[in-house]
C-alpha cells in the first residue's frame, strides 16, 4: 500500500503525498509547481484553457499521450501518469514548430487561452506528425478550446501552416521506456492517502479490493474520469470546502480497461474512455460512435468513461437514450457477484438506481447492429458543438426492408429520467418506412408522450416541438428528403 | 471603386513568443510573495433588500481567516465612471444578486472559500424590478430622457406611404473575457499602495482605490502588465476588485490578491445593456424610408456604470449607414435590479444598428424588394443625403461603393436565386442570405477622454522604451504604437519595447475603450518619438560635419573638445532615419548608426527622453441639443452572411462570410484581420447561441461556459473572406489609419437578419416578424414552426 502518488511532470518525478492529493492538477501545477503557464478559465472542463498531455497506459496498448483538462483532475487520478505542460513544449527557448505556426499566423491575441490551444494542437500532431492538418481536423481536434478574441481563423490558419519536415515529437523528448517500467511497477501497488481535514482517496489495484472498499465506504464517490465529480468539486457543490470526501479511483485496475467488441457483443469496461469507445464501435455501432464524436471535447472524451456516464444517472446523460435504444445492459459487480442488469430497468427516478450499496458498474453491453436494424441518435444543442443536449433521442427500428418490425425509441432531456416510449414503440411496429402519414401521427403522439420541463437549456415547448421533430427528421432521411 | 489591399504578412502580436510559451505573466500567475492573502467578495444573493444585520463570527473562526471587511471600512462608498451611485460594498440596501456584501481575507484560498460561505447575511427583501418594461411602469429610470431629432418626424410619418411599427429585444452580452476580474495589491512604505490589475481603465482603479481608502491619488499606484481579454467588461468593473485588493492590502500590512472565479465573475459583472427599442418608421414604395421614430430604452441595470454613454452611442448609431431625413430617436436608461450593465465592444452601437437593419429587412419584405436594393436606396450619399440627424457630414463616404464591391465580390443576385429555388424545394432546412453596413463613429462621445500622454525613453544603446496609458488586451496596441515609434526613429521593431502602463508614468490616462487606443496613445508616443529624432538630428548634422576622432564618444571623458550644443543649432531639414542608420539625404555614404547616434548625443547632454501629448481636435457634442460633430472619422464596412437552418431542430450553420472593412492605411494589417474575425464571431455570439438566462430574483442562471455558449471553433463560418480595401484618404489620424476594435462586430448583425431573410421564406409579406436578439437555436424552432403551422 502507497501513500505516495508517483507521476512524471515534463520528464521529471514527483511524489505527492498529503493534502496536496487533493488538489486538481492544475491548481498543483500553478501553486505548488510554479507552472504558471497551464490556465484555469472555467474549472469544468468546458473552456480548454489548462489543457495538458496527459500520458498513460491503457490496458495492454502502448503508452498514449492525449490532450485532457487539468483543471477537473484530481492528483490522485495522476498516479502513474506523465503529465507534459506548456513549459515542455519549447526546447532551450527554441519555439516548437507548433509555437512557430501559432506566432506567424496571429494564432494569439490574449494569450490566455493560447497555451492550451499549443497543447490541444500539440496533441494532434504528436499523433498525427507525418501530413499537413485540414482545417475540418484540426477544427474537430480543437473543439474543446474556447478563444474569445481571434474568431478562430487565425487558429485554424496557424494549425494548418505546421509543416510536418518541421515537427519534433515532444513526447520523444521528454518521454522514455524508463519511465513506463518505473510508472508500471508502481501501478502494481494500490494507493491510500487520508488527510484529516480533506478527507480521503483510494486506489485499489485489484478489483477484489474495489468490491471491499465500496462495501466499507457506501458513501464514497468512485471516479474514473472524474469529469463530472471534479466540476461539482470545484464548484463547491458537492464537496463544500471545510468538509472531509472519500473517493475511489479505478485508476489502476486495467482489468476494467477497454472496449470488446464480438459477433454477439460489445462489452465497454468500466475505465473505457468515450474516445476509445467512438473509435472502437465505428462499425459495429456507427451512428452511436457518430454520436460520441459530438458528445462532448476532445479533452473531456479523454478522461471521461461511457460508464460513468451510466453510473452518474443524469436525466440529461447524453449516450444514454442511445443505449436505451441499442438494449444495452449493464453489468453491477460487488464481493457478492455480478448481475446484468438492462438499461431501462437500471433507472428508478431522478439521479436514482438499482445499484446496491455495495455495488459497482463494471461494464455495459450491447449486441451490434445487424444488416436490418437501424438506429440513429440525436443531440440537440443550443450549440452545435460542445454543449449540453436539451432534448436527446435515439431510434433503433428493425425492418424487413419495407416496413418497421420492431422499435425502440428513448428521449433524454423530457422527463426525470430518459423515457423510453414503448407505446410509441408499438404505433411504429408495423409502420412502412415511407409511409409519412403514419410517421406523421407518430411523431404527434410523441409530443403528447413526453414530459418535459423549462430550465435554461429549452422551454418545455421547444422540447416537446423538438422530440416530434426528430422523429419527423428521421422520417425525411430514410425517405431522401434532405439535402442541403 | 474599391480596391482591396494585399494581404500582408506584418509583425506578429509584441508577446506572441511567450503567449505560445506559456510565458507571458497574467495577474494570478505572479508567484506570492511572503505572507500575501487570498481576498474573497461575500455576495448579495437578494436582487432587492435591506440589510439587517452581518454575521462575521462563523468566518472568523475558520483558520487562516485574518479579516472581514464591510461597507464600515470604507471611507468614500460610492463610485462610477459617470455618475457616482454606486457603494463599493453594499451598506444598508443591497441592489442586484451579485452585490458585494463582505470581503474576506484568509492565508489559503481554501480558507477564504470556506469563509466566504460562513458569512451570514439577513436580508428584508424589497420589491425588486427584473425588466424593461416593469422600469418603464414603475418610472425607474437613471439620468433623464435624451433625444436626438431631424426634419418633421410626425408629419413624415403621417404622410408617409407606408407605415409599421413594432420592438426590437435585445438581450444582453457576456463579455466572457478568458482572464476573470482579478487583482493584486501591495502595500509599500509610508502608506503607499501598487496595484497591479486586470483592467482597460488603470485611471479609474487609481481613483476607485485612492476614493475608497481615502488616499490622495499620488499613494496610489496602478500598473498593468496585460490583459486576459477586456471588450469593456473591465473599463469600469475592474475597479471594485483592485479596491478590494488594496483594502485588505492597506488592513494588514500584507499582500493581497482577489482572483475571481467564472462562475462569480459573471454572476457579479455587469454585461451588454440589454435594449428594447419601439419604432414606427414610413417609407415610398421603393423602400425609401421617409420619417422613422424610435423609442430606445436599455436595460442599466442597478447603477448608472456607463449605460448613459452607451445610451447616447445607440442613439447615434440608429441611422447606421443610412440616411434618414425626418427623424426622432429618443433614450432613456432603466434602471433595474440586475447587475449594473457596461461597456462591451461597440458599446450602444450594436444595438442601434440591430435596429435599423431589421427594420430595413422588414420594409423589404413588406413591399417585396431585395433588402440589398432597400439598403443600397436609402444609404448616405452625396450631395444632399449625407448629413447623419446629429448634424455631422459623412466625410470619405465609401458605403455606396462597398455596397457595390460586396455584391460583385461575393455574388449576391446568383446566389439569391439559387437560395430562392433551394428554400422552394427543401422540406427539412432553409437558407437565409444578408448584406449589412457598418459606419462606425471614432472618438468618445464625452470630449474630454480624448486625450493621450506618452512616455518616450531612449537609451544609449539605441533601444527604445515606450510608455502610453493604453492597456494591451489582446488587440495588439502595444505592437502597434512600437510600430509607429520603430519607424519614427527608422530602426527595427525589436529595438522598441511597450512597457507595462502605469498610473506613476503617464497620467489622468483615458480607457482603452472606443477603438480609439491607438489614435490617441500612438499619435502622443509619435509626438514624443519626433521631438526626440528633432534633437539628435541636430546632434547628427553636427557629428557629420566633425572628423571622427572629434566625436564625444573620443573626447567627452577627458572634456578636451567643446560640447555639441544643439538648442541653438539650426534644424536639418534633410537628416534621414532608416534602416537603423543616420544619414543627410545629399550624401548617404556617410551614416551613423542611430544606437551610435544615441550614445554620442548622450555623451553632448541631449535629452533622449521625452513627453508627448495628443488631444482629438475639432470635435463637439452638445449632448442636450443632440448636435455636434462627435466623431473624428468613421470606420465603414460591408458584410454578406449566408446561413443555413434546420426547420426541424433549429439548427443553425453560418456557411460563409464575405467581408470587407475599410481601415483608412493599417499600421498592421495582419494584427487589424484578427480584430475583425474575432469582432465578427464575437458579435455572432451575441447574435445567436449566447443566452443569458436569469431565475425570478436576477440571479444569472446560464453563469459558466456549460451553459453559456460563446461560440467555439465549429461556430467559425466554413468560408470566412475578410479583405481591407484600400482607403488613404484619412490623413487626419495618424498614419492616415482608421480604429479597428469595435465596428467588425456590427457586421455580424448580418447572421441576425440572414435568419430572418431564411425566416421571411416561410412568411407571407403581411406578416412581419419580431425577432429578438438572439436567436437561438430553440427560439428558430419555434418560430420555423409557428409559420410552417400558419402556412399550412
Amino acid at each position: 500500500m502507497r501513500d505516495a502518488i508517483v507521476l512524471y511532470v515534463n520528464g521529471a518525478r514527483r511524489e505527492v503525498r498529503g493534502a496536496a492529493a487533493f488538489l486538481t492538477l492544475s491548481d498543483w501545477l500553478r501553486y505548488e509547481q510554479r507552472l504558471t503557464g497551464t490556465k484555469v478559465v472555467c474549472a469544468e472542463g468546458d473552456c480548454g484553457a489548462c489543457t495538458v498531455l496527459l500520458g498513460r497506459r491503457s490496458g495492454d496498448r502502448p503508452w498514449r499521450f492525449d490532450p485532457i483538462n487539468a483543471c477537473i483532475l484530481t492528483m490522485a487520478q495522476l498516479d502513474g501518469a506523465h503529465v507534459l505542460t506548456i513549459e515542455s513544449v519549447e526546447s532551450n527557448g527554441a519555439l516548437h514548430e507548433v509555437q512557430r505556426a501559432m506566432c506567424d499566423n496571429h494564432g494569439s491575441q490574449c494569450g490566455f487561452c493560447t497555451p492550451g490551444f499549443v497543447m490541444a494542437m500539440l496533441g494532434h500532431f504528436e499523433h498525427n506528425p507525418k501530413e499537413r492538418a485540414t482545417p475540418k481536423q484540426v477544427a474537430n481536434h480543437l473543439t474543446g478550446n474556447l478563444c474569445r478574441c481571434t474568431g478562430y481563423l487565425p487558429i485554424l490558419d496557424a494549425a494548418v501552416d505546421v509543416r510536418p519536415e518541421a515537427l519534433e515529437s515532444v513526447v520523444a523528448r521528454h518521454h522514455s521506456t524508463q519511465i513506463e517500467s518505473a510508472l508500471d511497477a508502481i501501478a502494481r501497488d494500490s494507493l491510500h492517502i487520508e488527510d484529516p481535514e480533506r478527507g480521503a482517496v483510494h486506489a485499489p489495484a485489484t478489483v477484489s479490493e474495489l468490491f471491499a472498499l465500496r462495501a466499507k465506504h457506501p458513501d464514497a464517490r468512485i471516479i474514473a474520469g472524474n469529469t463530472d465529480l471534479g466540476v461539482m468539486v470545484n464548484k463547491q457543490k458537492l464537496w463544500p470546502a471545510g468538509t472531509a470526501r472519500r473517493a475511489i479511483s479505478l485508476h489502476l485496475l486495467h482489468e476494467l480497461d477497454g472496449v470488446k467488441v464480438e459477433e454477439a457483443q460489445v462489452t465497454i469496461g468500466a475505465r473505457a474512455t468515450l474516445g476509445e469507445v467512438e473509435r472502437a464501435v465505428k462499425d459495429a455501432a456507427p451512428d452511436f460512435s457518430r454520436l460520441l464524436r459530438v458528445f462532448a471535447s476532445p479533452q473531456i472524451k479523454n478522461a471521461g468513461t461511457l460508464v460513468g456516464n451510466v453510473a452518474n444517472g443524469s436525466p440529461i446523460g447524453d449516450t444514454i437514450p442511445s443505449l436505451y435504444a441499442l438494449g444495452a445492459e449493464v453489468e453491477l459487480s460487488s464481493a457478492r457477484g455480478a448481475r446484468w442488469v438492462p438499461i431501462d430497468q437500471f433507472y428508478l427516478g431522478y439521479r436514482k438506481t438499482q445499484l446496491a450499496e455495495d455495488e459497482v458498474v463494471t461494464r455495459v453491453r450491447f449486441a451490434p447492429l445487424g444488416d436490418k436494424a437501424l438506429f440513429r441518435a440525436f443531440k440537440i444543442c443550443q450549440r452545435r458543438d460542445l454543449d449540453i443536449s436539451y432534448v436527446g433521442a435515439a431510434f433503433y427500428l428493425a425492418h424487413d426492408g419495407e416496413v418497421i418490425r420492431e422499435a425502440r425509441v428513448a428521449y433524454g432531456g423530457v422527463g426525470p429520467t430518459v423515457l423510453r416510449l414503448r407505446d410509441v414503440e408499438r404505433m411504429l411496429a408495423g409502420v412502412a418506412l415511407r409511409d409519412e402519414a403514419a410517421w406523421e401521427r407518430v411523431a404527434e403522439a410523441i409530443e403528447r408522450a413526453v414530459t418535459p420541463r423549462s430550465d435554461l437549456r429549452g422551454s418545455e415547448e421547444g422540447r416537446r416541438v423538438l422530440s416530434g421533430n426528430l422523429l419527423r427528421k428521421l422520417g425525411y432521411e430514410l425517405r431522401g428528403e434532405v439535402f442541403a | 471603386m474599391i480596391k482591396l489591399l494585399d494581404k500582408a504578412q506584418d509583425p506578429s502580436h509584441d508577446s506572441a513568443r511567450t503567449h505560445v510559451r506559456g510565458k507571458s505573466e497574467f495577474i494570478d500567475d505572479r508567484p506570492m510573495v511572503a505572507g500575501e492573502l487570498h481576498v474573497g467578495v461575500v455576495f448579495s444573493t437578494e436582487p432587492h433588500a435591506k440589510i439587517l444585520g452581518i454575521n462575521t463570527d462563523a468566518a472568523l473562526a475558520v483558520p487562516g481567516v485574518v479579516g472581514v471587511y464591510t461597507a464600515k471600512d470604507v471611507h468614500h462608498n460610492l463610485w462610477g465612471t459617470i455618475i457616482q451611485d454606486q457603494p463599493l460594498i453594499a451598506d444598508d440596501v443591497v441592489r442586484f444578486v451579485g452585490e458585494p456584501v463582505a470581503v474576506v481575507a484568509a492565508e489559503t484560498r481554501e480558507a477564504m472559500e470556506h469563509a466566504r460561505r460562513l458569512v451570514r447575511v439577513d436580508y428584508q427583501p424589497l420589491e425588486a424590478i427584473l425588466s424593461v418594461r416593469a422600469a418603464i411602469a414603475a418610472k425607474s429610470f437613471i439620468a433623464g430622457e435624451r433625444s436626438i431629432a431631424r426634419g418633421d418626424v410626425r408629419a413624415a410619418l403621417a404622410s408617409a406611404k407606408h407605415r409599421a411599427s413594432g420592438t426590437v429585444k435585445i438581450q444582453g452580452q457576456d463579455h466572457f473575457y478568458l482572464e476573470s476580474q482579478c487583482s493584486i495589491a501591495y502595500p509599500r512604505e509610508d502608506g503607499q499602495v501598487e496595484v497591479h490589475s486586470s483592467s482597460q481603465h488603470p485611471t479609474e482603479v487609481q481613483h476607485v482605490v485612492s476614493h475608497g481608502l481615502g488616499l490622495p491619488a499620488h499613494a496610489v499606484v496602478c500598473v498593468v502588465k496585460r490583459m486576459g481579454g477586456g471588450f469593456g467588461g473591465k473599463e469600469s468593473q475592474g475597479a471594485p476588485f483592485a479596491y478590494f485588493a488594496a483594502l485588505v492590502a492597506t488592513r494588514t500590512g500584507r499582500a493581497a490578491r482577489c482572483v475571481i472565479t467564472k462562475d462569480d465573475d459573471m454572476v457579479m459583472t455587469g454585461k451588454r445593456n440589454p435594449f428594447e427599442i419601439d419604432y414606427t418608421v414610413g417609407y415610398d414604395d421603393d423602400g425609401t424610408i421617409v420619417g422613422l421614430d424610435a423609442r430606445l430604452y436599455s436595460d442599466g441595470g442597478a447603477y448608472a456604470d456607463l449605460s448613459t454613454s452607451i445610451m447616447e452611442r445607440a442613439m447615434l448609431h440608429s441611422d447606421n449607414a443610412y440616411f434618414l431625413a425626418n427623424v426622432k430617436i429618443t433614450g432613456q436608461v432603466c434602471r433595474t435590479h440586475v447587475h449594473p450593465h457596461t461597456a462591451f465592444r461597440g458599446f450602444g452601437g450594436p444595438k442601434g444598428v440591430a435596429m435599423i437593419e431589421t427594420v430595413l429587412e422588414d420594409i423589404a419584405h413588406r413591399l417585396g424588394i431585395d433588402p440589398l436594393d432597400v439598403r443600397k436606396r436609402n444609404v448616405y450619399r452625396g450631395p444632399d443625403r449625407d448629413v447623419t440627424h446629429y448634424g455631422q457630414k459623412v466625410e470619405n463616404n465609401l458605403l455606396p461603393s462597398l455596397f457595390d464591391a460586396i455584391e460583385q465580390r461575393c455574388d449576391y443576385r446568383a446566389r439569391r436565386e439559387e437560395i430562392r429555388a433551394f428554400n422552394a424545394r427543401s422540406k427539412t432546412q432553409l437558407k437565409g442570405l444578408s448584406i449589412t453596413a457598418v459606419k462606425f463613429g471614432i472618438s468618445f462621445t464625452t470630449r474630454f477622454l480624448n486625450q493621450g500622454n506618452a512616455l518616450v525613453n531612449v537609451h544609449q544603446d539605441g533601444t527604445v522604451q515606450v510608455s502610453t496609458g493604453a492597456t494591451e488586451m489582446g488587440q495588439g496596441v502595444n505592437t502597434r504604437i512600437a510600430m509607429v515609434v520603430a519607424e519614427a526613429f527608422g530602426i527595427g521593431l525589436s529595438s522598441v519595447r511597450v512597457m507595462a502602463t502605469s498610473t506613476e508614468k503617464n497620467h489622468n490616462t483615458s480607457p482603452t475603450a472606443a477603438s480609439a487606443g491607438t489614435d490617441l496613445n500612438a499619435r502622443a508616443a509619435l509626438t514624443a518619438a519626433e521631438r526626440i529624432r528633432a534633437r539628435v538630428a541636430k546632434v547628427a548634422a553636427q557629428l557629420f560635419e566633425l572628423p571622427e576622432e572629434r566625436w564625444p564618444s573620443r573626447t567627452a571623458g577627458l572634456g578636451t573638445m567643446p560640447e555639441i550644443e544643439i538648442d541653438q543649432a539650426t534644424a536639418p531639414d534633410d537628416i534621414v532615419f532608416e534602416g537603423g542608420m543616420v544619414f543627410r539625404r545629399s550624401n548617404p555614404e556617410r551614416w551613423i548608426a542611430f544606437s551610435k547616434l544615441c550614445r554620442e548625443a548622450y555623451l553632448s547632454r541631449v535629452q533622449l527622453g521625452d513627453y508627448g501629448y495628443f488631444k482629438t481636435p475639432g470635435i463637439y457634442f452638445d449632448k442636450l441639443s443632440g448636435q455636434g460633430e462627435p466623431f473624428f472619422y468613421f470606420t465603414q464596412g460591408v458584410a454578406c452572411s449566408e446561413v443555413l437552418i434546420d426547420r426541424l431542430t433549429g439548427e443553425l450553420e453560418v456557411r460563409r462570410v464575405d467581408l470587407l472593412m475599410d481601415l483608412g492605411r493599417p499600421v498592421n494589417a495582419s494584427l487589424d484581420l484578427g480584430q475583425v474575425t474575432g469582432a465578427f464571431v464575437q458579435g455572432m455570439g451575441w447574435c445567436t447561441t449566447e443566452n443569458l438566462v436569469y431565475d425570478d430574483k436576477g440571479f444569472l442562471l446560464s453563469h459558466s461556459p456549460s451553459t453559456y455558449k460563446i461560440p467555439s471553433i465549429q461556430d467559425t463560418p466554413r468560408v470566412f473572406d475578410v479583405h481591407l480595401v484600400h482607403n488613404e484618404g484619412n490623413t487626419k489620424n495618424v498614419r492616415s489609419t482608421k480604429a479597428v476594435g469595435e465596428p467588425p462586430l456590427l457586421l455580424s448583425l448580418s447572421v441576425w437578419t440572414a435568419i430572418k431573410d431564411a425566416l421571411h421564406s416561410l412568411a407571407p409579406s403581411d406578416r412581419t416578424l419580431a425577432l429578438p436578439l438572439p436567436m437561438t437555436h430553440e427560439r428558430i424552432l419555434l418560430a420555423a414552426r409557428s409559420l410552417s403551422a400558419a402556412r399550412s
